[in-house]
């Protein structure tokens, strides 16, 4: 046989193969296939969801709760299908983001579903984390602190909390304080902590302050975070937007002074490059032109401070060319500002987070106090400075005290929070490390608060906290802290599934109170933090027991509610307490329908500012580091939503890459994109650079919340941690963390 | 002897004999025929949302809370599952692949369409249907009924 | 006679084959072994719809030109409000979820792999101290949409109300309608999408997703207007601006409420009224393709 007969025999079967297929096609109907054999959901009505029914009820609910995933408590509903949570939207009857939410509030969905999510309690045996019950997981964690009580080293537990307020946060202290521990390190010794001191100091309010932006016409925010390091983002893009929009009112100007051009110099109408630290200079310049040409509001000063004679001395030597020459800004800036400032009343200047994240930030926020009294800006009704406003919810009966928590609670704290050290401080995070290494804890409570990631030196904490024979987290994922040093894992809930309260920070001028509560049945086998603590309690017993008398923290939580209900004022009115809680739980949020009156402050105004320090030799290491909280981060975590990942914060930013920004003549050997290491006295890192012509020269910025180790799969390995490279120490007086206050060098990448 | 293969494969595929396996034998003919209880009562949807829904456990209990016939052994059934906080898995015989949105309010409530006009004479049915049907997923169909009566033949009307 | 069943066999292999390089040309989706037989009959399935048009009864329904709709003298469009824009990102973000627009790793190549129906695009200005733009950028839904007329299968047309529709299900992932358009604002799937583990429990179910060779763009979210106006109807009544406005997902999400939606046609509904603007601008406006998104003019106040 040829190969043509070949040929075309096997064509002639193809052929007609071909034809018996196409035969067999065309009198093919579609046909019933189990649900598992149909991975792609072609089959289904919906995209397919792996685990999903193959049937459906369509049921659909909104429910209302609050994003806790920041500081700001934006009222959030969220739409659940089929009881899965699949839309985040902001709650438009909640006053402080009245509809709107911000990047990360959205993506609140990708914490609900965190591939890595640890999905039950975990024990450490043989140096690997093993699933565990919670009965066995729980009973050895009482059996230690109960042993720890025995031996009357209650004040050996340390207790590490992530939060700044709240009632979980309360609680900790509670359990504390029954337990016989000083030891609660929580996060008022992180962000809020120099403004909150600054607070107390000048005016007697140890809380941030609130900003009246809607009243006022003039606004000058210094190297402050607006949308980014700031707690409340999402009010301010709400009444910023607004008042751009002018509303029938006037339209308010705003100036942002900073080092770089970032989103609040975005937002605002005039950049004022301003050298990083030297914020304060800028205020007191300002202070002394108005004293100078003696536009200041002489009530307001009269009646609400002391030392005006000691403090128009101390400014005097801060003349626009002094000024000009520690900020940066042109030598005609100050005089025009403090013009602006002064015709444009109502004005304040605005200070958050991130204008106090060096070593004089304590002076800096002195010093734009002072200047928002010589404005009249100042608990001043409409346009200005107003000192928080709490929310009147009752408190819990005092703790039972035994003779073992007295002991303990006599005992010095760790951190030295409250001494001639830190005076004013709450709790400090930095000098911890220290103290740890003279001596260690027994018992750790790690209550999100990753150390070995979020702290200064993050190698030196985590090989001091090596050093701690039993330590506990709550975490509901599994971060640095979790993985390295956890010997029981008891996972919280995420909020979408607990009930919580929802204590905002300060931005409205009137008390607001949120709360969470479960929109989804918990996915995994975990429990609310609160509750395992109440059962922690009792198990340990005695006065402990005592001081936890609830069945659960979401009684806990409705006996501190009901004292909205008793105030008998605000958005929820109701003839009793039943009533008053139900509603409070459908709507998600109540608030006072007024701030407060102003009320009357003795400020001393403050003599004294020095210059940031920058801790590193000049000459070794010339450029000055700038670390910054992006745009998502707000007080950390976020690494594990893919989708801040991609937020495009700055021009030229990629999704999911991580570079400096540094002036082109800081950087003259360095090719744009090429990794470069970066190193401080204390350590050193690798990364890409980006050169940004509108950054102050000498300068390096990298932003915080990348380079994570552990944290899931969308977070381990992307960027890096710029802490590493940060000088460790608390900051002086305050405690605070000192976030730009070190020097770095760049260097050529070796192979 | 590839396209060999797979035109058997194909053919083995089309002629797949899987059943669905319903938790119960629910019988339209009792409910909807005898019974004459409306479509709407348990499939809440039909009327008022893109989707019918098949009804959860609580629906059935609405009558099946106080036994209904005394020979039925299923009616006990619905009380013991409802007892045990269970739920009957119905399984959906006829679906519409992803990217096919299907509103029933669109036909029931705009177009004015009764049930059996798509689903047939389901007060006749004894037994759940085993095999979805074909008038149901077929786009032609759809598209030719769509045309008679002046309906929006307009592509996203129904895929999104 | 060999001769020219070779011929009619060749002819009917060519048919046969088309489709099915069509289907090997995109990217196999990844799937564990046990289904590879299933997927296999799914492709063969496609092949089947090609030679089931041979019998002519389907083909003049898979390629005719779309059916615009119904027309109600209404068209859709949307206003951005470059002044109150803090530039948050929650847009993206919101239009992220609402869509179930699959996230690429970090390890995909950006460009090629990256799909985002609304951008932020940054504009860096000519003098290099002056500070930059943003703008919020969606498919801009021409009325003389380029990439409508390129469409060889009629995958994208524009339908009565204005909306330029992309339908997943024809597009052959030729990307004409890519290279055509001038704003760069559609993307296409060059991998399969993944929702990676229990990220897939939160898709929208409202939208399907789509696969390999799919080229996507923003929809005005008609899936939620659709919506909107079927519970109009319900209820019988006309719809609201009020409702409208924040139909779109990023328009509900937007904290400063830069993002406006609305029929043009109605001279009170809040974009008419933007477009009435004496800051309103839109993109390209000189290439003649007639965008539906205007955009308010950023007004920085004058340093007094």
């Amino acid at each position: 046989m040829n190969n043509d007969d070949k040929l075309s025999r096997r064509r002639a079967l193809l052929g007609l193969g071909a034809l018996g297929g196409a035969v067999a096609v065309a009198s093919c109907k579609s046909e019933w296939a189990p649900p598992e054999q149909d991975p792609f959901g072609l089959a289904r009505n919906k995209p397919y969801v792996p685990g999903a029914e193959a049937w459906s009820t369509g049921e659909e609910a909104f429910a209302t709760s609050s994003c806790a995933q920041c500081p700001a408590g934006c009222g959030i509903r969220v739409r659940v299908v089929e009881g899965r949570a699949v839309r985040i939207d902001g709650n438009e009857d909640n006053p402080l983001n009245r509809g709107g939410i911000g990047p990360r509030g959205i993506a609140g969905l990708q914490v609900l579903y965190d591939p890595d999510r640890i999905t039950g309690p975990m024990i450490r045996r043989s140096g690997k984390l093993v699933p565990a019950s919670w009965e066995e997981a729980t009973s050895l964690v009482a059996k230690r602190l109960k042993a720890l009580r025995a031996q009357g080293k209650a004040h050996r537990l340390l207790i590490m909390s992530g939060r700044e307020r709240g009632m979980m946060n309360d609680l900790f202290h509670r359990f504390a304080g029954a337990f016989g521990s000083p030891n609660v390190v929580d996060g008022r010794g992180n962000r809020s902590s120099v403004l909150a001191q600054a607070m107390e100091e000048a005016f007697g309010s140890f809380e941030i302050p609130n900003y009246d932006w809607a009243g006022a016409n003039y606004v000058l925010a210094l190297e402050a975070g607006l949308l980014e390091d700031s707690c409340q983002a999402v009010y301010f893009a709400r009444v910023a937007a607004e008042r751009k929009r002018g509303s029938g009112a006037k339209r308010t100007k705003i100036v942002s002074a900073g080092a770089a051009f970032d989103l609040s110099a975005f937002n605002a109408d005039t950049w004022l490059r301003l050298i990083p630290g030297s914020g304060g200079a800028l205020a007191l310049g300002l202070c002394r032109e108005l004293l100078a040409t003696e536009n200041y509001d002489q009530v307001a000063i009269g009646s609400q401070t002391t030392g005006l004679e000691a403090f128009r001395a101390a400014v005097e030597s801060f003349t626009p060319e002094r000024v000009a020459a520690l900020t940066g800004t042109p030598s005609d800036t100050v005089s025009k500002v403090a013009r602006q400032l002064w015709q444009n009343r109502p004005s304040f200047a605005f200070i958050d987070e991130r204008s106090v994240a060096f070593s004089n930030g304590r002076e800096t926020a002195l010093a734009a106090f002072a200047l928002n009294t010589l404005l009249g800006a100042v608990e001043a009704g409409e346009g200005g400075m107003r000192l928080a406003a709490s929310a009147p919810i009752a408190a819990w009966p005092p703790i039972a005290v035994d003779p073992l928590a007295e002991a303990g609670g006599n005992v010095p704290r760790m951190d030295g929070a409250g001494t001639a050290v830190f005076p004013r401080a709450r709790s400090v995070q930095e000098s911890l490390v220290d103290a740890m290494e003279q001596q260690a804890p027994e018992v750790a409570m790690l209550y999100y608060s990753n150390p070995t990631y979020a702290r200064h030196q993050p190698a030196r904490w985590r090989a001091a906290m090596a050093k701690i024979p039993f330590v506990v987290s709550f975490s509901p994922f599994l971060d640095e802290s979790t993985a390295e040093l956890a010997h029981v894992v008891l996972p919280d809930h995420t909020y979408l599934e607990r009930y919580e309260d929802a204590t905002p920070a300060p931005s409205l001028g009137r008390a607001v109170m949120g709360i969470c509560k479960p929109v989804v049945v918990p996915l995994y086998d975990t429990r609310s933090s609160g509750d395992v603590l109440i059962e922690l309690a009792q198990a340990i017993g005695g006065s402990v027991a005592k001081s936890m008398p609830w069945r659960n923290f979401k009684e806990a939580m409705d006996v501190r509610l009901v004292g909205l209900q008793h105030a008998g004022r605000g958005s929820i009115r109701t003839s009793n307490e039943r009533e008053f809680l139900a509603e409070l739980y459908s709507s998600g949020v109540w608030q006072d329908l007024a701030g407060p009156e102003p009320r009357p402050v003795h400020f001393a105004l403050p003599t004294t500012w020095s210059e940031a320090e920058w801790a590193g030799d000049s000459k070794q290491w010339p450029l000055k580091l700038v670390l910054y909280r992006p745009l998502g981060h707000s007080v950390g975590g976020g690494a594990n939503q893919p989708w801040l990942q991609q937020l495009r914060a700055r021009p030229g930013a990629k999704p999911w890459e991580h570079v400096a920004h540094v002036h082109p003549s800081s950087a003259a050997h360095v090719v744009e994109g090429q990794s470069i290491r970066i190193a401080s006295q204390w350590g050193e890192l690798s990364m890409p650079i980006r050169f940004d012509k509108r950054m102050s020269p000498g300068f390096v910025a990298i932003a915080l919340g990348r380079g994570h180790t552990e944290y899931g799969r969308f977070a381990k390995g992307i960027g890096v941690n710029a802490l590493e490279l940060v000088a460790p120490g608390a900051g002086k007086i305050t405690g605070a963390s000192v976030l730009c206050g070190t020097r770095v060098r760049l260097g050529a990448d070796h192979a | 002897m590839k396209i060999l293969y797979l035109s058997f494969v194909l053919a083995a595929g089309c002629s797949s004999s899987a059943t669905p396996e319903q938790p119960l034998p629910f019988s339209h003919a009792l409910h909807t025929g005898q019974q004459g209880i409306a479509c709407v009562a348990c499939h809440e949807g039909s009327k008022t949302r893109a989707q019918a829904g098949l009804p959860s456990i609580g629906i059935c209990l609405s009558c099946h809370m106080r036994p209904q016939g005394a020979t039925n052994v299923n009616d006990q059934v619905v009380r013991e599952r409802a007892a045990l906080g269970g739920a009957f898995r119905w399984v959906q015989v006829t679906r519409n692949p992803g990217h096919v949105y299907f509103s029933h309010r669109a036909h029931t409530a705009f177009a004015k369409m009764n049930c059996s006009e798509c689903h047939g004479e389901v007060r006749t049915w004894a037994e759940p249907p085993t095999q979805p049907k074909q008038e149901l997923v077929d786009m032609a169909a759809c598209m030719s009924c769509h045309r008679q009566r002046g309906a929006s033949n307009e592509c996203k009307t129904c895929h999104r | 006679m060999r001769k020219s069943l070779a011929v009619l066999l060749a002819w009917l292999r060519s048919w046969f084959l088309a489709p099915w390089r069509w289907h090997v040309a995109r990217r196999k989706p990844e799937v564990d072994p046990s289904q590879r037989r299933l997927a296999m009959s799914a492709g063969v399935a496609a092949l089947a719809g090609g030679l089931v048009g041979l019998t002519g009864a389907r083909r003049a329904d898979a390629s005719a030109p779309p059916d615009p709709g119904p027309v109600t003298g209404r068209r859709w469009g949307m206003s951005i409000d470059l002044d109150s824009c803090t530039g948050c990102n929650s847009c993206q973000i919101a239009c992220r979820q609402e869509n179930n627009i699959p996230t690429q790793g970090a390890d995909a190549k950006y460009g090629a792999g990256h799909i985002e129906w609304m951008s932020m695009l940054w504009k860096e200005p000519e003098d290099e101290l002056a500070p930059p733009e943003l703008l919020p950028f969606p498919c801009q839904h021409c009325d003389d949409a380029p990439c409508v007329k390129v469409c060889p299968v009629g995958a994208t047309y524009q339908d009565s109300e204005g909306i330029v529709v992309q339908v997943w299900d024809r597009c052959i992932g030729c990307r004409y309608c890519m290279v055509a358009c001038p704003y760069e604002r559609r993307s296409f799937n060059w991998e399969e999408p993944k929702f990676e583990g229990s990220l897939a429990q939160m898709l929208n179910p409202d939208v399907a997703t789509r696969t390999a060779g799919i080229v996507e763009k923003c929809t005005f979210c008609s899936h939620r207007l659709q919506r909107v106006k079927e519970e109009a109807r319900l209820e019988e009544r006309a719809m609201r601006d009020s409702e409208l406005q924040h139909m779109p997902a990023c328009a509900a999400s937007c904290p400063a409420e830069a993002i406006t939606f609305g029929d043009l046609n109605d001279p009170e509904s809040a974009v008419a009224k933007d477009r009435r603007s004496p800051r309103v601008f839109r993109l390209l406006e000189h290439l003649g393709t007639d965008p539906k998104v205007f955009y308010l003019r950023r007004d920085r106040g004058e340093d007094s």
